[in-house]
């Protein structure tokens, strides 16, 4: 045998063949189903990442709000503290006013 | 199902299915030598291409893409069952050998020993002798240098045509 002969058995070894009756038609349903089951784990995937921002909006205006009114609480407690601070002071002031008042400055040289 | 960037350009993917079918399964079943592994590896190429429809602009380059991704998953499979000879060739069932083939034993033969053949060197010859592409034809579909399919096809041509030998003087012998 020489070598195109050789080669033309091989190639009538190897010929191509036809595909199993059917074939086509279970790659296009496949094709198909694996088609629509993407289109459903998309709108699944869109439906979770809505339902996650949402949360997260939510959230996160909850803590913005509740934030901002510990905020205001703090400012209302140092407002008081100032207030009382600026009560007492006067007090403070007031009494050290009375003190010097009814023990002048003089009065304890006075028995020597 | 229209599909690809230049719609005119590409019929739908059950035409395209039903124009390479036979392709994608003849290299699949030739490299696997078993038919059910063939018909499933052939599903799941045009799986592949239909999800990668985006990318294909003709049906030339659908053919050119099938036939390159049935050859290097073909190579993969046989690579990963060590394929280092396919299983009997009864299992294989072909129609209407009878009536094409004048020598029925020597493409038996010829077909056993293409399957015992490393994995690359199978899917070159496959590609020669079924799919009559040309050395640099292959060599772009298997993205190799043209001079490496050329003395690699001359010494797996080397090697059948020895075991071919080898098995007359057997016969011969018997």
């Amino acid at each position: 045998m020489d070598e195109q002969d050789f080669e033309q058995q091989l190639r009538a070894a190897l010929r191509p063949l036809e595909a199993p009756k059917g074939l086509a038609d279970r790659i296009v349903a496949k094709a198909e189903s694996r088609s629509r089951r993407n289109t459903r784990q998309i709108w699944v995937r869109w439906g979770a990442l809505t339902a996650m921002l949402s949360i997260g909006t939510f959230g996160g205006l909850k803590w913005n709000e509740k934030r901002q009114a510990s905020q205001i609480e703090a400012r209302r407690a140092a407002e008081q503290f100032s207030i009382a601070m600026a009560i007492t002071t006067r007090k403070v002031a007031k009494i050290q006013q009375n003190l010097v008042v009814e023990v002048p400055l003089g009065s304890s040289r006075g028995g020597q | 199902m229209r599909i690809g960037k230049q719609m005119g350009a590409l019929p739908d993917f059950r035409t395209l299915v039903e124009r390479n079918q036979s392709m994608v399964f003849s290299i699949a079943l030739r490299a696997l030598n078993q038919r059910e592994m063939a018909e499933d590896l052939t599903q799941e190429v045009f799986l592949s291409l239909h999800e990668n429809l985006a990318s294909i602009e003709s049906e030339d380059h659908a053919r050119n893409w099938l036939r390159r991704t049935a050859a290097n998953r073909s190579i993969d499979e046989i690579r990963r069952l060590k394929y280092r000879r396919g299983p009997a060739l009864d299992q294989v069932a072909e129609p209407a050998v009878d009536a094409e083939e004048s020598d029925p034993m020597l493409m038996a033969q010829l077909r056993e020993s293409v399957a015992s053949l490393p994995p690359l060197s199978r899917m070159l010859t496959i590609m020669r002798f079924q799919q009559e592409l040309e050395p640099r034809e292959i060599a772009a579909q298997l993205d190799m240098p043209v001079a490496t399919v050329k003395s690699r096809l001359h010494r797996t041509m080397k090697l059948l045509r020895g075991k071919l030998e080898k098995r007359a003087e057997v016969r011969k012998h018997a």
